[in-house]
């Protein structure tokens, strides 16, 4: 099926993604300071929101004391939504009820389901009373299972303060209000990479523009704050403090997140803010992955797993004698993994791993351990000038091995290939190959909005990412959360962008196109030509586990 | 990881003063023994705890029972919640999306079922026999059908081997326009219209709790309930007013102003604020329910008339049968957020259970509008119908019923979250609505099943009520309105639901008295277990027996019988008071049912000794023989008195298995060159 020039040109692009936003090495001197709260004047129902939700607000640490003891335990182990619930409406849990708890429940009288014993109104008094000394408001003691909660005065406060309005319409998370709702995205607007930033912003604001003009979701405008950011993990989560502490954005988009980046998934975690879309390739997925990451596209360890199920499934290529080549650092390592592990799950014989520190490769003598190890395909993973330089090498002996890739690993020095190795070159292609029809929309935006589409390859996931945050926002409806979107987001089967393959998410997933397509080389038309349907991975049971390398035999 | 109340409790409870817990960083994580099933030897009598719980490979199943008026104990005649909290063992994380199957049965038998007899009381609940049907089947659902004779039907789609489905009637003073079910199930309140009254019925008893008379000529009609039940609001079509009735004592509490016309009622979701549309003065009304006054009148066109509330966007929907559009209503400030331009006027709006979609209805032009309300965009318009009068759901599909068609157009929810449009015309009733003009109500006649994937249709001009089971090309089958015809028709959901994240809930109200066995299975991950409950007679009930005052000592316990034998089999009747047998009944009848009912043989028991009775059975095949017994002069029924299988196995059956000898192998035959193909 011919592809049409445009889509061409997206896939080309889409294709070389080693991307302007390539991995750094990080350096962490500084861990980020202790969190202490909003900077400025803190709202006091916001601060016991936190109080509620997560057991800690400003201020000394809170703490709790169970009945009938005097053990003190962390207030963050026992929130009170735990047991009252999320939005205060109680929960039934073996034999025991803790009860709805928001203010219209507290003002009225209450008889416990229970105990049967009645109960008179809550004042702002009592109420205070059965949060620190455990009695209800005629003086009775609650139930044992209620801890009474060490807090300040002010802290106390501010968490009535938070119940006088939980689950009514001002119980928001932050970044929302009933017209608009704020988004962060932080990224390199300066220096080299400037301009991918600078499309990025571009592309972001008329589609959000577009979205206003025709009334927004639930009748809210969805709004993009940019914070500078650079590339390594320090100052990649600086700017995600700026943009949720003091811009206090509901979530993240897009952004720039380097593919080693402990401390700012860290603090992402602690301060429980999603983030759409990251336009770096993503590291191997965690078990259990992290939370509030939500990757499009597939990295170098899944996709290198595609590599060996195409290799398994393609006539062309033998089934045994497979061997690694891969330079030894944090990326190229990430996909000799994928290639083992999917190995080592479904068969296939590995009969030589070859590693090679960085500016040190040797072809020669690769060569030679190669064919030693009677090899039949090479799995490469290196540098741009390692791979040309081996497959010069056989290239030269005469031999005719296969090369399997990721495409964002040579990227457009495929087309520098001796053409006998080109043509027996399997590259992955991890995102979309949209039909016209499919692009309309982007098509459409980019004409009524102006927008120029210099740097698809960020602009393009980008706008994805745009797409599915607004998707989830209207499964979830007008009452907003971070956790209601994340919620719905769990539930997202096969939604199409056209602009990524079609996304899907769920409980412990959050690779949302997992897979690749397969691509040749054609040398003459200077092009990539994908040639298999999409190939999802089989999911390895035993991650980790080596096959042992067969040692050469002796001739 | 969630710290659940038990932990807390337990840690109250048990850690004594002074004592330390290790870091105080870590929650604990041990899950509390206090509410662990108490280990009882078998034929002990102590009470079982409201609160059980069993785990078993990495499962851990709670069963709470919780008497709704506060009771510590259960009570035959009260209200009782029953909840199961199903979790993961170590990680306590809640396993959602189950579907338990569970019976509340008496226990007959002086002991406590093992294993192997829970499992074949478990296996006859499953195959339906009507002589041994649970004494509560939490599994249940009921139909409901209002009819147009003055009458609500009651069916039971899964009686088996019985004549007739029809479970219950109930018979009201005059036909039915509407309908309002509560939440639970309990009560069902029918707008009689010509006869100005709402009648009310229990639908724990299927018997009338009395009604509310409203005035002659005020022409009742539609009806909405308060959540939290108490409160049932009723439009006036004729006066111009909507009422408020306590629901317990059935009074009218208020009457409140409204538009002149005919009235259609929508409620927010918390229960503040009510919308009554009269379609003649073109007025919207909005009543704040805490108060009982209006808080705003609007006017929004030509004849509002339909009106919803949607618990997305949270706002209400007001279409307009005299002109093109459907206007959006803030509830708390009454002002109009949006205005949808339609095509034509609509008589009905929908919305899908997640309040996402608005499906509009025009009658007369024969479409339906789809539009998103999160935009407030239409989604696409829909024209293969023929005078379609309202929408209803399951959890995958819309199903807009047509009065001029016998088909029933079909539309795929999951694919309309994504944009698209995707309908099927699924064939049902032979002929259209539109030819029984007697069914016309505001009434759903359309509803769906409790597994979620399923619906019930029923046909007016047919008379049949069909069952469709989505992914079938056609109903899987239909049950008899034994000559009604049908007006509307719910179910009535006496199944375990998913109430919250891994809590399974139902609510029962338990009759009889004694000590009830409560088997429970769960299919995946596999789980069985049989927890107990102990229900004190009702304080002021006539000596109704406790338990049947007989029980029967099966002789033939665990005897081989062989496939192709006549065997006699002996049996003890002991009177349960005094433990010892009883002699010279005359009326010992046992009835013996092969496999799950494919042959019915009944005896007369023989009195060979004093209170040991014999009874002689062919077993024609390699099967389970169910054995059943009647005392009729003692009460007990074969309902009531306990049950007991028997296998005939087959010779070789108990016998070391043997590895069979391989076959010798035929010699490999020549290879023939000239021939050629393949085999």
């Amino acid at each position: 099926m011919r592809i049409p020039l445009v889509v061409c040109g997206w896939a080309l692009a889409l294709a070389s993604l080693v991307c302007v936003f390539a991995p750094e090495s990080v350096d962490a001197d500084d861990p980020p300071g202790v969190h202490t709260g909003a900077v400025g004047l803190a709202n006091a129902a916001k601060r016991g929101r936190s109080i509620y939700h997560r057991g800690e607000g400003a201020g000394p640490p809170v703490r709790l004391v169970l009945s009938s003891s005097d053990l003190e335990l962390p207030a963050t182990s026992f929130p009170c939504s735990n047991c009252h619930g999320s939005n205060g409406e109680g929960t039934v849990e073996g034999g025991v009820a803790p009860p709805a708890i928001r203010w219209r429940d507290l003002l009225a009288p209450a008889r416990s389901p229970l105990t049967n014993r009645a109960r008179i109104a809550y004042d702002r008094t009592s109420l205070g009373r059965a949060i620190t000394d455990g009695v209800d408001p005629s003086g009775a003691p609650l139930h044992p299972g209620m801890p009474r909660y060490q807090l300040s005065n002010t802290q106390l406060d501010e968490l009535i303060a938070y119940l006088e309005v939980i689950d009514t319409e001002y119980d928001l998370d932050p970044g929302i209000t009933p017209d608009s709702i704020r988004l962060g995205c932080f990224l390199p607007f300066e220096g080299e990479r400037g301009s991918g930033g600078d499309a990025v912003r571009r592309a972001l604001d008329a589609f959000f523009l577009d979205l206003a003009e025709s009334g927004g979701v639930y009748g809210r405008r969805i709004e993009v704050v940019y914070a500078e950011s650079g590339t390594d993990d320090t100052s990649v989560t600086l700017a995600a403090r700026q943009l949720i502490e003091e811009e206090e954005v509901f979530a993240l988009i897009g952004s720039f997140v380097p593919m080693d980046a402990p401390l700012f998934l860290a603090y992402l975690e602690q301060a429980r803010v999603p983030l759409i879309g990251p336009l770096t390739i993503p590291p191997r997925p965690k078990l259990p992955p992290d939370r509030y990451v939500f990757h499009l596209l597939s990295g170098h360890y899944d996709q290198a797993r595609v590599l060996v199920e195409f290799a398994a499934t393609s006539p062309e290529l033998p089934k045994t004698g497979y061997s690694i080549v891969w330079l030894d650092d944090g990326v190229h390592r990430e996909a000799r993994d994928g290639v083992l592990d999917q190995i080592t799950a479904f068969g296939g014989a590995l009969v030589a791993e070859i590693s090679y520190p960085g500016g040190s490769f040797d072809p020669e003598s690769t060569l030679a351990t190669l064919l030693a190890a009677k090899t039949e395909a090479v799995f490469m993973f290196g540098a741009q000038p390692d791979l040309i330089a081996l497959a010069e090498a056989w290239s030269v002996a005469g031999i005719d091995w296969p090369l399997l890739t990721n495409g964002s690993t040579i990227g457009r020095a495929a087309f520098e290939l001796p053409d006998a190795v080109a043509a027996r070159t399997f590259l992955t292609y991890p995102s979309a190959q949209p039909t016209r029809k499919q692009l309309d929309w982007v098509l459409t935006l980019a004409r009524d909005r102006e927008l120029r589409v210099d740097h698809p390859t960020q602009q393009g996931p980008a706008l994805a990412a745009a797409k599915i945050f607004v998707e989830g926002v209207k499964r979830t409806g007008l009452r907003l959360s971070r956790e209601a979107w994340i919620d719905a987001m769990e539930r997202l089967q096969f939604f199409e962008t056209g602009l990524v393959p079609p996304v899907s998410f769920g409980l412990n997933q959050r690779t949302g196109a997992l897979g690749a397509f397969m691509m040749r080389i054609d040398p003459a038309a200077n092009s990539f030509v994908p040639f298999t349907p999409w190939i999802t991975p089989r999911d390895p049971k035993q991650v980790g586990v080596r096959v042992p390398v067969q040692t050469p035999e002796k001739p | 990881m969630i710290a659940t109340l038990g932990v807390l409790t337990l840690l109250a409870l048990w850690i004594p003063k002074g004592a330390k817990c290790g870091e105080p960083d870590s929650p604990p994580r041990a899950v509390a023994p206090a509410a662990v099933e108490p280990a009882l030897p078998r034929g002990q009598p102590s009470r079982p705890p409201l609160s059980q719980r069993f785990e078993k490979e990495g499962i851990e199943v709670t069963l709470t029972v919780r008497p709704l008026d506060g009771a510590d104990r259960l009570v035959a005649g009260a209200e009782v919640e029953i909840l199961y909290t199903v979790r993961e063992a170590t990680t306590g994380e809640p396993i959602t999306g189950l579907h338990p199957l569970s019976w509340i049965h008496r226990r007959l038998a002086p002991i406590r079922p093992s294993i192997e007899e829970l499992k074949e009381l478990i296996s006859t609940f499953l195959g339906g026999l009507l002589s041994v049907r649970a004494d509560i089947d939490l599994n249940r659902y009921y139909l409901l059908v209002l009819n147009d004779d003055s009458s609500v039907s009651v069916i039971d789609p899964q009686i088996e081997f019985s004549k007739t489905k029809l479970y219950q009637m109930m018979m009201l003073e005059g036909p039915g326009e509407a309908w309002c079910l509560d939440d639970h199930g309990e009560r069902l309140f029918v707008v009689v219209s010509g006869k100005a009254r709402i009648e009310c019925l229990d639908l724990t008893t299927f018997e009338s709790l009395g009604f509310v008379e409203v005035g002659e000529g005020n022409q009742p009609r539609d009806l909405i309930l308060e959540p939290d039940g108490d409160i049932l609001w009723v439009g006036l079509d004729s006066s111009n007013a909507v009422i408020a009735i306590d629901t317990r004592t059935r009074a009218v509490l208020e009457r409140i102003r409204v538009g002149v016309g005919l009235h259609r009622l929508a409620m927010t979701d918390d229960g503040k604020t009510l919308c009554v549309s009269s379609s003649r003065s073109g007025e919207v009304v909005l009543i704040d329910l805490a108060t009982r006054t209006v808080r705003a009148t609007l006017k929004t066109g030509d004849r509002p008339y339909p009106a919803r509330y949607s618990v997305a966007s949270r706002l209400f929907y007001v279409g307009h049968a005299g002109e093109p559009k459907i206007v959006a209503i803030e509830p708390e400030s009454g002002t109009v957020r949006a205005t949808i331009e339609t095509e034509g006027p609509l008589l009905a709006l929908d919305l899908d259970p997640a309040g996402r979609f608005l499906f509009g209805c025009d009658l007369e032009n024969s479409t339906v509008t789809i539009i998103d309300v999160a935009t407030h965009l239409p989604v696409g318009v829909i024209r293969g119908v023929k005078n379609p009068d309202h929408v209803a759901f399951s959890e995958n599909f819309a199903y807009i019923r047509s009065v001029g068609s016998p088909s029933v157009a079909m539309i795929d929810l999951s694919r309309l979250e994504r944009g698209e449009m995707v309908m099927t015309d699924l064939s049902v009733s032979r002929l259209p609505a539109k030819d029984a003009p007697s069914s016309s109500s505001i009434a759903s006649m359309i509803a769906p099943t409790p597994e979620g994937n399923a619906v019930m249709i029923a046909s007016p001009a047919d008379r049949l009520i069909y069952y469709y089971v989505e992914g079938m090309m056609a109903s899987m089958g239909n049950f008899q309105t034994y000559g009604r015809t049908p007006r509307g028709i719910e179910v009535l959901d006496r199944s375990l639901r998913e109430t919250a994240p891994g809590v399974y809930s139902t609510f029962i109200r338990p009759v009889l008295a004694g000590r009830f066995d409560v088997p429970i299975v769960i299919d995946q991950p596999r789980f069985i277990h049989g927890f107990e409950l102990e229900i004190d007679p009702a304080p002021d009930s006539v000596a109704t027996p406790v338990a049947a005052p007989i029980t029967i000592s099966p002789l033939f316990r665990g005897e081989k019988v062989l496939v192709g034998e006549t065997r006699k089999l002996r049996f003890q009747v002991i009177d349960t008071a005094t433990d010892a047998p009883v002699a010279a009944l005359d009326d010992v009848q046992v009835m013996v049912i092969r496999g799950q009912g494919i042959q019915q043989d009944r005896y007369r028991a023989v009195e060979i000794e004093p209170g040991t009775y014999e009874f002689e059975h062919h077993f024609p095949a390699r099967d389970r023989y169910q054995v059943l017994f009647q005392v009729p002069s003692r009460g007990g029924t074969f309902r009531d008195l306990p049950m007991f299988s028997v296998p005939a196995l087959s010779k070789t059956e108990g016998k070391p298995w043997e590895k069979p000898k391989p076959a010798p192998t035929p010699p490999k035959p020549a290879p023939d060159a000239g021939k050629g193909g393949r085999r």
